[in-house]
């Protein structure tokens, strides 16, 4: 304390001077209004620099719960979408479809029958026969669910059969796959007489009861004509990429018994 | 100067111009002349040095409460105050012991103009500085510093000319 005061009366003329400069700045920004809203502009951009640099790591951490948060509302979103679809199809209420959100656990691409496994099952609602699809298109079909888990068999499976239709023309085939590259299938029994081209989309068919009308699955990338049977097959390449965990959406059609029960003789 | 009668008439006489004149005047939105800024280059050496400083932060404190400027004169009014001895030691040695005489007239032109300009331009970057509160624009800050520190030199050094026969004989 009595350095402190030594020190002061030793420098005593620097330590009015530095009080009166201390004295002016305040009466300058408690008056001027530019240099209030300087300091408060300096002030703010530190503060924002501040709050990016912890806000960056802190996202970071928050990416998981905001991919789950975003996959949520994608699923409201493609239950809002599917209200008002333009493509002819087979929505009789906008209650007809129920969307549920899931992971993909497990994909195995390199076998002839291939299969996945979702991480939702009976406890959220999912029967066997309901559709999934993933981000870019669909991925299959679901075979058997328990209480946690279901299992899908993927296009890339040799016994899974999908109708589709082509978008521009909107004549139907089935897609099948006779194994061999995990991202190409093949449509088959179209029309021969239809021109297709390399490029055209092949969208889910409403006709098949299991997904709603005109979600992606493919693009075509070459045709073989059959003529014995006046039909003709392409060759599409598949917009899902199952080589990667990814995030899953699950259709089920509310409206799939009655839809059988006419449909028998 | 030595007398002290002579510097108060002096310094009632360029504040009355500065208040009522030059404060008027504003060229261009940059050229701001401050010829107060003489009282303290021409105040006597023998006030010490904390009542000088006093004085200059109330004749800033006056300036700023005419132009509504806030506390920026009286910042750069205290620092020049605190500043003056080691400048004019540095242009006449000696000055402060010996008590000489350093208006333009005893000194010469040239050794009073480096006087005042160095004087000046302290005063003037320090009062620019504060006032624009950053140093985004230096060039602006330069240039504004430049021409008023120009303007303030010239002006004082005139009217210390223009009146050596009405005052300090």
């Amino acid at each position: 304390m009595r350095n402190i005061l030594r020190f002061t009366i030793r420098y005593r003329v620097a330590s009015i001077l530095i009080i009166i400069q201390i004295l002016g700045l305040s009466i300058t920004y408690r008056n001027s209004l530019i240099h209030q809203t300087f300091f408060w502009e300096r002030v703010l951009t530190n503060q924002a620099k501040w709050h990016h640099f912890t806000g960056s790591w802190k996202s970071y951490f928050d990416l998981k719960d905001i991919n789950n948060a975003l996959q949520k509302e994608n699923t409201i979103l493609r239950e809002k979408l599917n209200n008002g679809s333009k493509l002819p199809a087979n929505i009789i209420d906008s209650s007809q479809f129920k969307w549920t959100c899931g992971d993909i656990l497990y994909s195995s691409v390199n076998l002839k029958n291939n299969s996945l496994i979702l991480n939702k099952g009976e406890n959220d609602g999912l029967t066997p026969g309901d559709g999934v699809l993933g981000p870019k298109g669909v991925m299959g079909i679901i075979d058997k669910t328990s209480p946690h888990y279901s299992r899908i068999i993927p296009i890339i499976h040799g016994e899974s059969r999908i109708s589709g239709i082509i978008k521009r023309t909107g004549h139907f085939g089935t897609i099948v796959w006779k194994g061999g590259n995990s991202n190409k299938a093949e449509i088959i029994d179209l029309p021969l007489e239809i021109n297709l081209n390399s490029e055209d989309e092949v969208v889910t068919d409403p006709r098949s009861n299991i997904f709603p009308s005109g979600w992606p699955i493919g693009k075509i990338i070459y045709t073989i004509a059959d003529s014995s049977n006046h039909t003709q097959s392409a060759i599409i390449e598949l917009f899902v990429d199952y080589k990667k965990i990814q995030p899953a959406y699950i259709v089920s059609n509310n409206l799939k018994s009655e839809y059988q029960k006419i449909i028998q003789p | 100067m030595r007398k002290l009668n002579t510097w108060l008439i002096w310094s009632g006489f360029l504040l009355i111009l500065q208040s009522f004149i030059i404060s008027k005047i504003q060229v261009y939105g940059f050229l701001n002349p401050y010829i107060y800024v003489g009282i303290f280059l021409l105040a006597p050496t023998y006030l010490g040095r904390i009542s000088f400083l006093f004085l200059g932060a109330v004749i800033g404190a006056w300036i700023d409460f005419q132009i509504m400027s806030g506390g920026i004169h009286m910042m750069a009014s205290s620092l020049l105050c605190y500043f003056r001895p080691k400048i004019l030691d540095f242009v006449i040695p000696r000055a402060d012991e010996e008590d000489l005489a350093f208006s333009p007239i005893d000194i010469g032109l040239g050794k009073w103009l480096i006087y005042a300009g160095i004087g000046i331009i302290l005063h003037h970057a320090y009062l620019f500085s504060v006032d624009a509160h950053s140093l985004n624009e230096p060039l602006l800050l330069i240039w504004r510093t430049f021409i008023s520190t120009i303007a303030s030199t010239l002006l004082i050094t005139s009217v210390l000319y223009f009146s050596k026969n009405q005052l300090d004989k």
